[in-house]
């Protein structure tokens, strides 16, 4: 025992807790007061004697189902198997305790002892889930385990698999054509020019189709794979990279590839995304489309991928249609650029309608008006080679979807329904496969033994009362309470209906007679009986109307109630919400405040943003001006025909969020187009700076100013003073940029002594620091005048600036650039911010000079002798930013770099770094 | 709050010889726990064991509440130990709590990051996050930064709660039925989905969860645990990543969120102010610092160099790097090393 071990009193465990953490090392989790040591004394007299010295290595089990069990902390649960070392005695010590929990980990853990041969691609997820943690346990200590990254790969997969299962599992009839393209698009010889579009309606079968080709055809080629759903609130289809982001992390893990490997690039991706900042699109760092990025990607996939072919499904393209063109090109030009920059990967995007932004993309060739609804045409689409050629899915073939209906029913009643009878039904509904399935839920909720006794009783009403009803809203019809099918229609104009809905709000305008033995209960349980009609809301328990009988109801509601009635639920609707709080209600309120034309001040008055989700499908259903206000608060952008006839102020919300969004997307030409529609601006025009940035990636810097001086005439004389000092700073930074500096300081004296009347703080720091630089670049040897102003734009830089600077990272990169050689915190900001920017030569030498002094992180001796007095190794540099440094050390760096002391030369070395960023930025 | 195992075995020792079977049946019995139901025959300190893991294990935790009773109790030492456990103290060189490097009798040593990040918790305003992130799938700190958080929110005056996910498989209705009951709010507002849906529909009750956010009458800091297990699965993280998003985005006034073992990237352009941290094992100069902190507390100060010698010392005694078993011994030892070098000890 050494001297330390002496002062420490380190003790040797008692031999009788041994025998106890054996015993519970080779159980998932074991009670306390019923454990048996793995020999010696079982009494409990024994085990009480070792309790207090168990039990703090151990911890309870969580899951309340199993209250009462503890598991062994994994160090010391190791370190009684590593006692153990063998199978032999790990399975003596199992005998200790045969009533032992027969957990699934347990289970698997047994399996292991047992050396039981596992076919991973047998197990189900849990199972793999808790081979995986099995292993850990006794990792290095047996031998012959299952490779821990084969498991891992099979749990990525099945994480991707099960909703694939769950979809396909369902009953699914033909489409062998379809399939046979979808296989020969993927595995036939040569890659199609372009990614597969599948399309087609709500319920028709596309995901199933998709699923049922992965399940059957692909995964038992081995093919790696990604599903991407738009409708996932991690996906932004107007950040075409989080699609990116989401192929690489689904991807790796099925290939086997090590996290920290794939983190680098994730890390990329992530900075890259974290660079943009809204209104300083030129100098925001970052292409159009990030080719370079997406290259960089494709390359180390391509490693992972080592020959095999790697599949992209996009699903719910429509999610992004909806947002309109300014997103949808920007997408599926990135789209077009991943797919062809990795040879093994094949494309499919699925939607609800073929995007005449894709069909422009990929199928000009063709010479057909893509913006016409003739691009569905099948003459037109059969003019595109298979297997590439968009794959309309449509209802199934008469055969097929009796086929369907027979095996969607029970297997003892489908095979008793007559081919006429499934006709009667097909006829009726048709054969889309989502009603069909529905069809037969219907039949069979209405009791199948009844087709036995009642047969054509039963059928006659289920035809007539409810299919029927289904798709040709002729449900009313056959609504037998008149109460119930007045609050059907017209009470279809609330969008839920609850109880309270129907007393407060429908009662009256729809004269419905409510008794105290028949009130608004009972109208409310009957109309949810109504299943053709009507669906419940897991939400909230309201009914709603099934949106296709709605929308076409609602088409014809003014030629059947008198618009007096109409108005009066409206209004009355708006009553009963307004009393109440929360989104639901928020939102619907909203919806009859539409409807009724309230104006503008009111609707702002009473937006919630939480009710924009509720809003959505709302868009659609009110009057074009509405529709304009509603479009604004939902982040949509409305066609162009729409947008031309709205208002001044509503055209110019549109065009602006048209025009940022082209931006964004480096699309000058595009954004100038919506911004030419109207030359008029209001006096607050935000239309000047988007203008003035147009024409700035352009290269027309003289039109650039033109624009800018216009609006800050307008913005001066409107008193929008903020407005004013933002476009004086862009006719700044357009001057410095293409080297007159001195014209540059003439709008920047402007700017500073407008920004005096500003209390805009952060408006404030940028004047300063664009007068510091430019001060710089003027006057070198002036620095007494450059610490006064440097002073000044510190003393703005508080934690709470610094904090609120992560949403302006240009601003972030310039603050460092001036400051960060006094202030290590502004250096860390930056680098955790914006990550490590290495995309021009000059930035690339500085970080390389700048990094090799860092003495805190795992710089690799190569990038530390690679910068010499001569230079710096700059591919060395690159590679090591990009694909060596992972998110975890490039935090590790900030952290260091806002250690180090101020003024230092690491530091000083950092603020070249940043200039060099700041100068790339502003050439653009 | 969840005692873990050497806090419930101190405290049932502290029973054990301060109290009687009949006063703990009785202060169960005030609980609502019938003792000799679940510890049938069991002695004193057993007992009290088989009581204290019974409470800890309900959802939320009633642990509290039998360490107020304590309190309010007659007898003195229990009424100490049970305070200690309700409010435990800690130790900061600068007196600020976000300093501490003593929770209790635990070490906490360095972790710059996270101490900074959760001045975003004490010190919040509009341009403050809701969230913080503590990614780590390896030992590392992880477990001790929830004894940190609970720390920081009982000085702020929140209240820490912890959902833990090991060796649970739940789906996102349990994971939200478990986030109702630890927030006081009633599950039955969770919507029950009918239409068999797919697993990863979970906007009804992200949207349920949003409706509840202003029914909380406490300040809270919601940490969940071990996201990072296997057996936690990508709908449940989707479910996890859509609360997180939905308290960022919202910022209520009464709820802060903690997710420990994210590892996911988030590349949410809309969640750039989440806070993260990585959870990770402290170097041997870092211990040497801290046991000098430690020991200048006693009668008897290290200097630097003699700290970073006794920190080397400990260190030499494991591989480098240090495996799991090492970090926790390793561990162990610094608390122990720290104990006697603040009572003047020194080797």
């Amino acid at each position: 025992m050494d001297e330390l071990d002496r002062f420490l009193e380190v003790q040797t465990p008692e031999p009788d807790l041994e025998q106890y953490t054996r015993a519970a090392a080779v159980l998932w989790a074991f009670d306390p007061f019923k454990l048996n040591p793995v020999s010696g004394d079982k009494g409990s007299v024994a085990r009480d004697d070792v309790l207090s010295s168990l039990l703090p290595l151990c911890e309870s089990v969580s899951n309340a189902a199993a209250e009462g069990l503890w598991t062994l902390l994994l160090p010391h649960r190791r370190e009684a198997l590593k006692a153990l070392a063998t199978r032999e005695e790990m399975k003596k010590a199992l005998d200790a305790n045969p009533d032992r929990p027969q957990t699934t980990f347990q289970i698997m853990f047994e399996q292991l002892l047992a050396r039981e041969d596992q076919n991973l691609d047998q197990l189900s997820r849990d199972e793999l889930a808790a081979t995986l943690e099995v292993l850990e346990w006794v990792e290095d200590i047996l031998e012959g385990l299952p490779e821990e990254t084969a498991v891992r790969s099979a749990l990525a997969r099945s994480d991707l698999v099960s909703p694939m299962e769950r979809l396909a599992g369902e009953v699914f009839v033909g489409r062998e054509e379809e399939l046979v393209q979808l296989h020969a698009y993927v595995f036939g010889v040569g890659k199609s020019a372009a990614p597969l579009f599948v399309f087609g309606t709500g319920g028709v079968g596309k995901s199933t189709l998709l699923a049922r080709f992965m399940l059957k055809d692909a995964l038992t080629h081995d093919v790696a794979f990604a599903y991407v759903d738009i409708d996932r609130s991690i996906i932004r289809p107007d950040q075409p990279l989080t699609v990116l982001l989401d192929f690489i992390v689904q991807l790796y893990p099925q290939l086997g590839v090590a996290p920290e490997i794939a983190d680098s690039i994730v890390k990329e991706i992530t900075h890259a995304i974290a660079r943009y900042e809204s209104g300083r699109y030129f100098e925001s760092a970052g292409a159009y489309i990030p080719v370079e990025l997406i290259e960089f990607c494709a390359r180390n996939v391509r490693q992972w991928l080592n020959g095999r072919t790697a599949l992209l499904i996009v699903d719910t393209m429509e999610e992004a249609q909806f947002l309109g063109g300014d997103v949808m090109w920007p997408l599926v030009e990135f789209i077009s650029v991943l797919d062809h920059s990795l040879e093994e990967l094949r494309t499919i995007l699925v939607g609800r309608a073929l995007p005449a932004e894709y069909m422009n993309q990929f199928f000009n060739y063709l010479g057909v008006n893509t913006w016409s609804k003739d691009i569905e045409d099948p003459e037109i689409l059969n003019s595109i080679p298979l297997p590439g050629r968009p794959l309309n899915l449509t209802e199934l073939a008469p055969e097929e979807a009796r086929r369907l209906l027979r095996f969607a029913l029970p297997p003892d009643t489908g095979g008793t329904l007559s081919d006429e009878d499934l006709n009667d039904v097909i006829g009726l509904v048709g054969r889309n496969p989502m009603v069909l399935k529905l069809a037969a839920r219907l039949m069979q909720d209405e009791g199948l033994e009844k087709l036995r006794s009642e047969r054509s009783e039963l059928f006659a009403r289920l035809k007539a009362e409810k299919i029927q009803a289904l798709l040709y809203g002729r449900i009313l019809r056959h609504v037998h309470d008149d109460e119930v099918r007045k609050v059907a229609y017209p009470g279809l104009i609330v969008r839920r209906i609850t109880p309270e809905v129907i007393r407060d709000v429908l009662a009256e305008p729809c004269k419905l007679e409510l008794r105290q033995d028949y009130d608004a209960y009972n109208i409310f349980y009957r109309l949810a009986r109504e299943k053709a009609l009507i669906f419940m809301d897991a939400a909230d328990n309201s009914l709603h109307h099934r949106p296709d009988v709605r929308r076409s109801m609602l088409e014809d509601l003014n030629d059947h109630i008198e618009p007096a009635v109409i108005k009066d639920i409206d209004s009355r609707a708006v009553e009963f919400y307004s009393k109440q709080t929360g989104a639901i209600a928020r939102a619907e309120e909203i919806y009859h405040r539409l409807r009724l034309g309230e104006n503008e001040s009111i609707l702002n008055e009473r937006w919630l943003q939480e009710a924009a989700p509720l809003l959505q499908g709302a868009i659609n259903e009110v009057a074009a001006e509405q529709r304009l206000w509603l479009a604004e608060h939902l982040n949509v952008t409305l066609d162009d025909a729409t947008r031309e006839a709205a208002s001044q102020e509503a055209w110019e919300k549109q065009a602006a969020r048209s025009a940022d969004r082209y931006l964004n997307a480096r699309l000058p030409e595009d954004a100038l187009q919506v911004l030419h529609e109207r030359a008029t601006r209001l006096p607050r025009s935000n239309l000047y700076a988007l203008e003035t940035e147009a024409y700035r990636f352009l290269k027309k810097y003289d039109e650039a100013l033109d624009i800018a001086r216009k609006g800050v005439e307008s913005a001066s004389k409107a008193g929008a003073i903020d407005m004013a000092i933002e476009l004086l700073l862009k006719m700044v930074v357009i001057e410095e940029g293409r080297g007159n500096l001195s014209s540059a300081e003439v709008f920047l004296k402007e700017a500073d002594a407008v920004s005096a009347h500003s209390s805009d703080q952060i408006l404030r720091l940028r004047v300063l620091i664009t007068h510091v630089r430019l001060q710089r670049q003027l006057r070198p040897a002036e620095w007494e005048e450059r610490a006064i102003l440097k002073m000044e734009a510190s003393a703005i830089v508080s934690d709470s600036t610094l904090r609120e600077l992560r949403d302006y990272p240009v601003l972030l990169r310039e603050v460092a650039a001036e400051l960060s050689k006094q202030d290590s915190r502004i250096a860390a900001a930056a680098l955790e911010t914006l990550g490590v920017e290495v995309a021009t030569d000059a930035q690339a030498e500085a970080f390389g000079r700048a990094v090799a002094n860092v003495t805190n992180i795992d710089t690799p001796e190569t990038i530390r002798s690679s910068v010499t007095a001569k230079g710096v190794d700059l591919d060395e540099i690159r590679k090591w930013a990009k694909e060596g440094l992972t998110s975890r050390e490039a935090r590790r760096l900030s952290s260091s770099v806002a250690a180090l002391a101020a003024d230092s030369t690491t530091l000083s070395d950092f603020r070249e770094y940043f200039r060099a960023g700041v100068s790339s930025a502003l050439k653009g | 709050m969840v005692l873990d195992g050497t806090q419930i075995v101190r405290l049932a020792e502290e029973i054990e010889a301060q109290s009687s079977v009949p006063n703990l049946t009785l202060q169960a019995d005030s609980l609502g726990v019938n003792l000799p139901n679940i510890a049938p025959g069991l002695t004193l300190r057993e007992s009290a064991i088989k009581l204290l893991d019974h409470l800890n294990s309900q959802v939320p935790p009633r642990t509290d509440e039998f360490l107020q009773l304590l309190t309010n109790g007659p007898n003195a030492r229990l009424r100490t130990a049970a305070s200690e456990l309700l409010t435990p103290t800690f130790y900061s060189p600068t007196g600020n709590p976000h300093g501490a490097i003593l929770l209790g009798r635990t070490a906490f040593v360095a972790r710059d990051d996270l101490r900074s990040r959760l001045h975003e918790f004490t010190n919040y305003s509009p341009s403050t996050t809701r969230v913080l992130v503590i990614r780590g799938d390896k030992p590392g700190g992880k477990s001790y930064s929830w004894q940190f958080l609970r720390h920081l929110a009982s000085v702020s005056g929140a209240y820490a709660v912890t959902l833990r996910l090991k060796g649970t498989s739940y789906t996102p209705r349990e994971l939200f039925e478990q986030v109702f009951l630890l927030l006081g709010l009633n599950p039955a507002e969770i919507p029950t989905l009918t239409d068999d849906p797919q697993l990863t529909k979970i906007d009804p009750y992200i949207n349920a969860f949003k409706g509840q956010l202003s029914k909380l009458t406490r300040r809270y800091w919601l940490v969940i645990d071990d996201i990072n297990e296997k057996t936690v699965t990508p709908p449940v993280l989707n479910a996890l990543y859509a609360i997180a998003y939905s308290v960022e985005d919202l910022k209520p006034a009464n709820l802060w969120i903690a997710l420990i073992g994210y590892n996911l990237p988030i590349a949410d352009p809309d969640l750039r102010f989440i806070a993260d941290d990585y959870a990770e094992f402290p170097t041997a100069d870092l211990v040497g610092k801290h046991l000098e902190l430690v020991a200048a507390r006693g009668p008897n100060p290290l200097n630097t160099v003699r700290a970073q010698e006794i920190a080397n010392l400990l260190f030499s005694k494991f591989p480098n790097p240090l495996d799991k078993e090492a970090m926790i011994k390793l561990t162990r030892l610094v608390e122990s090393a720290g104990e006697k070098l603040e009572r003047g000890l020194q080797p």
